[in-house]
């Protein structure tokens, strides 16, 4: 095919300036950051001026910042992040270290989004108008509603401190420390795939080939999951791989609420402690991993729904 | 034409009406005539789309209630003193004090009680004269916010999606940018450069949200512009020789208009969500501004001793996004073509 050729590498061609200007609006907003960097390199104590000037050549300080850009996005292409002098550690390990968390807590929170969204939609759109319909409405709203970091705080209060079923925060118990944030993270996405789900599969239940289906007398499981769910969960499909890409970037308020050391929760820390090597090394790695994953998205949406034209 | 409810001849239901056919005839002929009278059937109803929503939405229970939340929160914003004076407690939210007035002990994280409906915060400020103060911050940043984000986003979209070419392609690369610049580091980065030394305010955290917040809005609104400006009317006015920007305002903008301002109007509730939160992370409001995000960050270490000084501004938080979000909900039911 041709065609998917051609559109894929329209689609990289097109990635090149998004790349740059993210990255760039990373680079510029992060160290402009508050905080004299000079004096953070020689330790935070006086220097001589001479000491000054070398760390200033050492470090290409009087580039222009520009080109001080390009230097760092050549180490980064090469794997190289950076180096964070508060910590005396290699920005690219500590990636290594807090990124699995957040791909922890990410990836159950979509296990979540799909499982329930999905069965709370389809549910919804079979029984259209009628009470578990408008249950399922009325909770979705709710759950739009309200703040991640309040409805962080409730699940705190409710499934912590009073029923004592879940750890408060942190990770110290395993895999089980995720499970009460993946569900405060997935809850708004949750709402949206159940909204999303009812209205194209109630959309595509009205579809000619689904009453041709059931008239030609299959089964309503048969008719549903064959004919009627398949077209209606392409746009379902894309939204949850752009939710797990920006979700990927580090879920940085219920990390925070919930203390879990994972790529957001690092940024928001660094920027407290002044540490610009970790903010626009960590940042400019989430930008990364939403543009590559969103890509792939793309690349699978257009696969999926062969009505999308490669223009 | 009577019962549309307009006078004059002037209106530009029959304005279009008399052009298209003057158009029609001349041009194309009988047949034409027919398919295109029909075509002016949609016309004339979308002149009418916005009267026509409204009688939709006031039979809606949904509408009221949540015109009812929208009115006292915006209320509870422009004169708190309204809802404080039934209150026993203080009036003012930073007049505190720490000495029981008839006892003279000291006292301070009162449990909510009849005398302090909210009970007492840690300096032994009355919480509900606070809470109901914290109002304001958050209406102005959610309703300012949209406005100036709405305002950047129709402008980008509209002429992306009108003129085309090169200027729809620098636009959409800028949206690119913004959309793979996650919204929340954005801000924070942002936030922690403006106004640094000075500290920031309600006009810093507004001003950070609607230059950062107006991609979706733009492309949304693109989409419909794109949508709007193949429409014959618009082949039909062009034909007459209106100029680009008669058809622009006239004919492609409030038809294109509607999906953008349902998006604006949920979006309200999402950036009040979105300055509390800041707030929370500690990069918007700063003490001793008094705002709900800032409450609940205030708060967090004593969710288990003293969980009412969380409740309480989420509580109020999450009712008016409530109430902004119904009121989205209800309009674009009523917009939405399908929905006849």
């Amino acid at each position: 095919m041709p065609d998917v050729v051609r559109y894929t590498a329209r689609r990289l061609l097109l990635m090149i300036p998004t790349f740059i200007g993210a990255t760039f609006l990373v680079f510029f907003a992060g160290f402009a950051l508050p905080g004299d960097p000079i004096a953070a390199l020689g330790g935070e104590r006086s220097m001589s001026e001479s000491t000054r000037q070398q760390l200033i050549e050492r470090y290409h300080l009087d580039e222009p910042v520009w080109q001080q850009y390009f230097r760092y996005m050549g180490d980064v292409l090469q794997g190289d992040l950076g180096v964070s002098i508060l910590r005396r550690r290699e920005v690219s390990d500590i990636f290594k270290e807090v990124f699995p968390r957040t791909v922890k807590l990410a990836g159950l929170a979509i296990a979540i989004e799909i499982v329930m969204g999905l069965s709370a939609g389809v549910l919804a759109a079979l029984k259209k108008d009628k009470f578990l319909d408008q249950l399922v409405l009325v909770s979705t709203t709710f759950a739009v509603a309200i703040p991640v970091f309040v409805l962080g705080f409730a699940a705190q209060n409710i499934f912590a401190i009073r029923l004592d079923i879940f750890p408060i925060g942190g990770i110290q118990d395993g895999a089980w420390s995720y499970v009460l944030p993946a569900f405060v993270l997935a809850t708004l996405s949750l709402a949206y795939v159940a909204r999303l789900t009812r209205t194209t599969l109630s959309e595509s239940l009205n579809e000619d080939y689904v009453q041709t289906a059931k008239a030609k007398g299959l089964p309503q499981s048969r008719v549903v999951g064959r004919h009627a769910l398949r077209n209606a969960l392409i746009p379902v499909v894309t939204f949850i791989g752009l939710d797990l890409a920006g979700l990927l970037g580090g879920a940085i308020i219920t990390e925070t609420v919930f203390n879990i050391p994972g790529v957001g929760r690092t940024i928001v820390q660094a920027i407290g402690t002044r540490d610009h090597a970790i903010v626009v090394g960590l940042s400019i790695a989430a930008v990364i991993v939403y543009l590559v994953i969103s890509l792939v998205i793309d690349l699978f949406y257009a696969v999926l729904d062969p009505r999308i034209r490669y223009e | 034409m009577s019962d549309s409810g307009r006078e004059g001849p002037e209106s530009s239901a029959e304005e279009a009406y008399r052009e298209e056919h003057r158009f029609v005839d001349e041009a194309v002929g009988s047949k034409m005539t027919a398919v295109l009278a029909g075509d002016f059937e949609v016309v004339e109803k979308e002149a009418g789309l916005f009267s026509d929503a409204w009688k939709q939405v006031r039979r809606r229970k949904l509408f009221w209630f949540s015109a009812v939340l929208i009115g006292i929160f915006t209320l509870m914003a422009i004169a708190p003193a309204l809802f404080t004076l039934p209150s026993p407690a203080t009036h003012d939210p930073r007049e505190c004090s720490l000495r029981n007035p008839e006892t003279g002990e000291f006292q301070d994280l009162l449990q909510p009680s009849s005398e302090h409906w909210f009970g007492t915060d840690i300096q032994g400020c009355d919480y509900y004269a606070r809470v109901v103060h914290g109002a304001r911050v958050s209406i102005i940043i959610g309703i300012g916010g949209t406005l100036l984000l709405s305002f950047i986003g129709l402008i980008a979209g509209g002429t992306s999606g009108f003129y085309g070419g090169w200027t729809d392609n620098v636009i959409s690369r800028i949206v690119d940018v913004l959309y793979a610049f996650p919204f929340i580091i954005a801000a924070i980065l942002f936030l922690n450069l403006v106004a640094a030394e000075t500290g920031r305010n309600a006009w810093h955290v507004l001003l950070v949200i609607g230059v950062f917040g107006w991609p979706t809005l733009s492309r949304i609104f693109r989409g419909a512009v794109l949508q709007a400006k193949e429409k014959e009317y618009v082949e039909a006015a062009r034909a007459l020789g209106a100029s680009n920007n008669r058809i622009l305002f006239r004919h492609v903008f409030p038809n294109a208009i509607a999906p953008a301002l349902v998006f604006a109007m949920i979006g309200v509730g999402g950036i009040i969500g979105a300055e509390a939160a800041l707030s929370f992370l500690g990069v918007g409001l700063q003490l001793p501004a008094i705002s709900w995000g800032l409450m609940i960050a205030n708060s967090q270490d004593r969710i288990a001793t003293d969980p009412f000084l969380i409740f309480f501004p989420g509580l109020f938080l999450s009712l008016t996004v409530l109430g902004f979000l119904l009121l989205g909900d209800v309009v674009r039911d009523a917009l939405d073509p399908r929905n006849r």
